[in-house]
């Protein structure tokens, strides 16, 4: 068989994986792990060039950990709190199985290790080995499947390394003149495999190119077309693509033939003869500028999360790492069609939180500098990326989503396509909106000359952003879980043991502790074992919820009906949800049906009514307006503990009183805040506070009435005590009374600490410092933390009264036993 | 004189301290970043890590609570100042002994092993020493009563104990114990009659004597006591520092 002086050899592979591409990524965990990966150099001084040029840094504070283990995108944390979530047509990461982690692909060109080659690609989950001598065949290769690829040709030539004349950070290997004089073969490395391009440095001889490809775990089928498919041996399954074929020449306008067929002829076992047949009239014209390329020859890739292609007036679709809008001369009118995939792994998005979302190109449309327009509409039909015409998609032109103006070349232009995202989010979570499917369409004016978008694969990579704000509803707490569709309690059954949601009545192993962990997404906690987590060994549907010792994150996301969805949170791109089964809890492809959505409340509930005076804002030198605002504040301070301490859920009021005290004195001032009443009943005495508060305001088992005082209170003979004192807050009834004074230092902190102490008596707990009353017992008793005989921690609020209610061991194991228990009996929420 | 001086220079840096600090709380403490001032509903006390933490801040914590509240609780007051100036005569301390070294003080997450209450018996500042004894809570109480013991001319602790009752004429002892005896324990090279007694609800058992000018309270097992605890007992002196 003859086949020298055949030429140029076109061919485009395409992973066409009929399952998620993240999938592969997180199961090959090598140590039994299950989900625990890890990203390695996230900082954002790590970050590869092709990331930290295309996107702008200014605002990013950190990398996210919320996607470490997405191939495809990476997240930023921004300084407004924002998040940036930037999915790559390509990956930019893999998974390297020696350190169980994810890195960031880095595609330089380095001496082999290989025996037999001169280079190969520096870090990806895919190898190229480059010979030293043509003949010997260039290397690709992954895990489950190699390509061997030789050149048919008398020649046999070295391998160069060589800077790109046009992108000093990109290098490829070249072969000179492999296929006869001024025909050089050139091998980049991509994130996504590697790209052979044919140079025809002039007019060739003849229109045919011919290679061997020897393959292990590939078949070929088909043995003729505009394009190849080779299937995995083991699976059947399409594994790569040899996509159509086209020449370009050198001249300013990009004079383009698609006239190109590949032949395939079986040598032996999976040893094929592979020719491609060059459009000759394309090649012989006089109008044609040499050189041309043949772009691309070989090229390797995995799906990614968007596809597209771009359709001709002239009749075809157009497969490539390029969009074209505009015309072109040999094609006419090109409209690019792109579909944003692999939404249904983002169902843990809230759409109310989507800010926006930027498509972003890069143009490199050497050659043309006619200022345009270029607009991107909605598309008003499913068509197929693979196949579409450019009819179809001239049809299919719907809404305008954003137009851009087109002047310089070599820059990025952006499309805001928020509105579309939403839309599609909003479908994948079964909330309106339509399916991303539908995609969306590029179109230049009708004065447009062509406009070229692109990746080269090494250092630009087509990208969009979308910006969010993380779902925060659910604050730190204990909270019960249940299922939507009928009120059942997700249920702790210890470790290794599967939840179950068997009972609409709530249990302490019904209990969870919610923690967010700062960057958006959850841990949850069985509160009756705080060492452990709710996980699932497997993002997989089917897959059950047990609790685990590994502190296993999820995401919790609003849903309209306010009820809630809980997806693992193993990577940015994950479709299953927790469900309801039969009883169980499984994790099953997220849809907006009951049995997927969770009510999740607080365990508790309680009310809480303040009431300041003149004498509580005149202490403190502001207006009641003022004192208003700090009372809420302190509120909330504390209704922040007690959500996370007892799954309390607090709700407050805080309102002026015209007090007792008040109504004694008159006008209160600076002056008389101190003096202590004459009168008879004694208004400044602490049982007339009391009297004069309980028949002012309103309380109940549920409802705590909190008087505020700035006042001199004469407090001697309260609680047993028979020394003198003033100014001690108590708690009595259903009513506390905050009087102790404090100074502009310390009134926060002890305000919130005396609050929390006197509510924690509402709810049950008792005083254990120490204290000897009137008849000789300590008012700790037996639990006081000095003399008790069954002492509870001197670190606890109800010894220490005064302490950062913030610090965990703010109340004792002994005094929450008694709160919750107390709560237990009519606070249930 | 010399006191004097040294005392109000400890006032002073008290006040700058408290009008300086920037953080939000009144427990501020001195000397040492250990000991601790503690206020709740009024009650003031202070806690200490160990001996050395103690010797060191006692009178500057004492003397900041005593601050806190002179212009409110006179009595209290009264009490912690008296308490400041019986320790300053001598510029020591009474602190527990177990043949002649100081008691072993608890080590417990949580808890503190020294620590002064100010509202106590007879309303006067007491020093509590925790120390392990099994599972029970057990502490050695004392406080300084050499004022009280010239006025009574005795150092009977059942006559003494009955005089500083706060409320004499309501038929109930103070404290509230049950199960009292007498017993002279040989303690250390001295001889002291104890009153042993118990409470309510309490397995531990009370001995309570007067031990040269202070009164001692041991909350301990029964088995700590019947094992010859007493006898080796004895107060010794830590020197302020």
């Amino acid at each position: 068989m003859k086949i020298s002086k055949l030429l140029s050899v076109i061919l485009g592979f395409t992973v066409i994986s009929a399952s998620t591409p993240y999938s592969t990524a997180i199961a090959v965990t090598s140590n039994g792990s299950g989900l625990n990966v890890s990203m390695n150099n996230t900082s954002i001084d790590c970050l590869p060039n092709y990331i930290s040029q295309a996107y702008d840094m200014t605002n990013v504070v950190e990398v996210s950990d919320l996607d470490a283990t997405d191939e495809y995108s990476i997240t930023f944390l921004n300084n407004d709190g924002t998040y940036s979530l930037l999915q790559f047509m390509t990956p930019i990461k893999y998974y390297d199985s020696n350190s169980n982690s994810y890195r960031f692909i880095d595609n330089e060109i380095v001496t082999s290790k290989e025996t037999g080659y001169e280079f190969e690609n520096k870090a990806n989950s895919f190898s190229s080995m480059f010979p030293c001598s043509s003949s010997d065949g260039v290397v690709f290769k992954d895990s489950d499947y190699s390509v061997k690829m030789i050149p048919v040709s008398d020649n046999d030539n070295s391998a160069d390394k060589v800077v790109s004349d046009y992108n000093s950070e990109c290098e490829y290997i070249s072969y000179g003149n492999v296929y006869g004089t001024d025909t050089d073969l050139r091998y980049y490395i991509e994130n996504n495999g590697l790209k052979e391009t044919l140079v025809l440095n002039d007019r060739p001889d003849f229109s045919t190119y011919s290679f061997e490809l020897q393959l292990e775990g590939l078949e070929i089928k088909e043995h003729s077309g505009s394009s190849i498919i080779l299937y995995d041996i083991e699976t059947g399954e399409e594994t790569l693509k040899l996509n159509p074929v086209f020449i370009q020449d050198s001249s300013d306008y990009f004079n383009t033939t698609y006239n190109n067929t590949y032949s395939v002829e079986a040598i032996d076992y999976n040893d094929y003869l592979v020719t491609v047949n060059l459009d000759a009239e394309f090649l012989n014209s006089d109008e044609i500028v040499y050189p041309c390329t043949v772009d691309p020859t070989i090229y390797y890739t995995r799906m990614g999360t968007l596809s597209g292609s771009y359709a001709t007036q002239s009749g075809n679709t157009v497969l490539s790492n390029y969009y074209q809008a505009g015309s072109f001369n040999g094609v006419g009118e090109c409209i690019t069609y792109i579909k944003v995939n692999g939404l249904e792994n983002k169902k843990w998005l809230n759409p109310n939180n989507i800010l926006e979302c930027i498509m972003t190109f890069k143009d490199c449309s050497a050659g043309y500098y006619n200022s345009g327009t270029i607009t991107c509409y909605d598309s008003n039909s499913i068509l197929n990326v693979n196949n579409v015409s450019y009819s179809q998609l001239v049809s299919a032109l719907g809404m305008t989503i954003d137009s851009v103006a087109v002047s310089n070349v070599d820059c990025y232009y952006d499309f805001d396509i928020t509105y579309l995202l939403k839309k599609w989010i909003s479908n994948q979570i079964g909330q309106g909106g339509f399916t991303y499917n539908y995609g969306c369409i590029f179109r230049g004016d009708s004065t447009l000359l062509g406009r070229r978008a692109y990746s080269d694969g090494t250092t630009y990579h087509p990208y969009i952003e979308i910006k969010f704000t993380r779902d925060y509803t659910i604050e730190n707490g204990i909270y019960k879980i249940s299922s939507a569709s009928n009120q059942k309690y997700i249920q702790n059954n210890g470790l290794s043991q599967n939840v179950t949601a068997t009972s609409t009545t709530i249990s302490n192993s019904g209990k969870w502790r919610i923690t967010n962990d700062g960057d958006g997404l959850y841990t949850i906690q069985p509160y009756d074992d705080l060492s452990k987590y709710l996980y699932v060994s497997s993002t997989n549907a089917n897959t059950n919820l047990t609790v685990s010792s590994s502190a296993f994150k999820w995401y919790i996301t609003a849903n309209n009906n306010g009820t809630f969805r809980l997806m693992p949170a193993t990577s940015a791109s994950v479709s299953t949800a927790a469900t309801y089964s039969s009883g169980n809890v499984i994790l099953s492809d997220y849809t907006n049906a009951n049995d997927k959505n969770w009510n999740i409340n607080l365990l508790y509930f309680a009310n809480v009514d303040n009431y300041f005076d003149n004498g509580y804002s005149v202490r403190y030198g502001e207006t009641n307006n003022a004192s208003q605002a700090i009372l809420n504040g302190y509120m909330e301070a504390i209704s922040d503990r007690y959500r996370e301490l007892l799954g309390l859920d607090f709700i407050y009021s805080t309102n002026y009183y015209n007090s007792g005290v008040d109504q004694c004195k008159g006008t209160v001032t600076s002056s008389n805040i101190d003096s202590l009443c004459g009168h008879t009943s004694n208004h400044t005495g602490y049982q007339s506070v009391k009297s004069s508060f309980i028949s002012d305001s309103s309380a109940s088992n549920t409802l705590t009435a909190a008087y505020w005082t700035g006042h001199k209170i004469d407090t001697t003979g309260m609680g047993g005590v028979y020394t003198t004192s003033y100014n001690r807050s108590f708690s009595s009834g259903y009513r506390i009374y905050m009087l102790e004074l404090c100074n502009s230092t310390n009134r926060e902190y002890n305000s919130k600490s005396v609050l929390m102490h006197e509510l924690n008596h509402q709810y049950g707990a008792p005083d254990h410092y120490h204290e000897i009353l009137a008849d000789g017992t300590c008012r700790g008793g037996a639990i006081c933390s000095v003399c008790g005989s069954n002492p509870r921690p001197s670190t606890c609020i109800m010894c220490q009264g005064r302490m950062d209610i913030t610090s965990d061991n703010v109340i004792c194991d002994g005094c929450k036993g008694q709160m919750i228990t107390h709560l237990e009996g009519h606070h249930i929420n | 004189m010399k006191k004097s001086i040294v005392f109000s220079f400890i006032i002073a840096s008290m006040s700058l301290l408290i009008t300086g600090c920037s953080e939000n709380r009144t427990a501020t403490t001195t000397n040492s970043n250990k000991a601790q001032i503690n206020m709740v509903d009024g009650v003031y006390s202070a806690y200490f890590d160990d001996y050395n933490d103690l010797s060191l801040n006692l009178i500057d914590n004492l003397t900041e609570i005593n601050e806190n509240l002179k212009h409110t609780e006179e009595e209290t007051s009264a009490s912690i100042l008296q308490f400041i100036n019986l320790i300053e005569e001598s510029d020591l301390i009474k602190v527990p002994q177990i043949s002649g070294e100081n008691l072993k003080l608890r080590q417990k997450e949580d808890y503190y092993s020294i620590s002064v209450e100010t509202k106590d018996f007879y309303n006067r500042p007491w020093i509590f020493y925790g120390f392990d004894d099994g599972d029970s809570n057990s502490y050695v109480k004392i406080t300084n009563i050499s004022s009280e013991i010239g006025q009574l001319d005795s150092d009977e602790i059942y006559e003494f104990m009955n005089a500083m009752d706060p409320i004499p004429d309501d038929g109930v002892f103070y404290p509230p114990y049950t199960e009292m005896y007498e017993e002279t324990i040989d303690m250390n090279d001295k001889s002291i009659d104890v009153l042993f007694a118990k409470r309510d609800n309490d397995p531990r058992v009370y001995a309570n004597f007067i031990y040269d000018d202070s009164m001692v309270i041991i909350c301990c097992s029964e088995e700590n006591i019947e094992s010859g605890f007493l006898n080796e007992f004895g107060l010794g002196n830590l020197e302020l520092k």
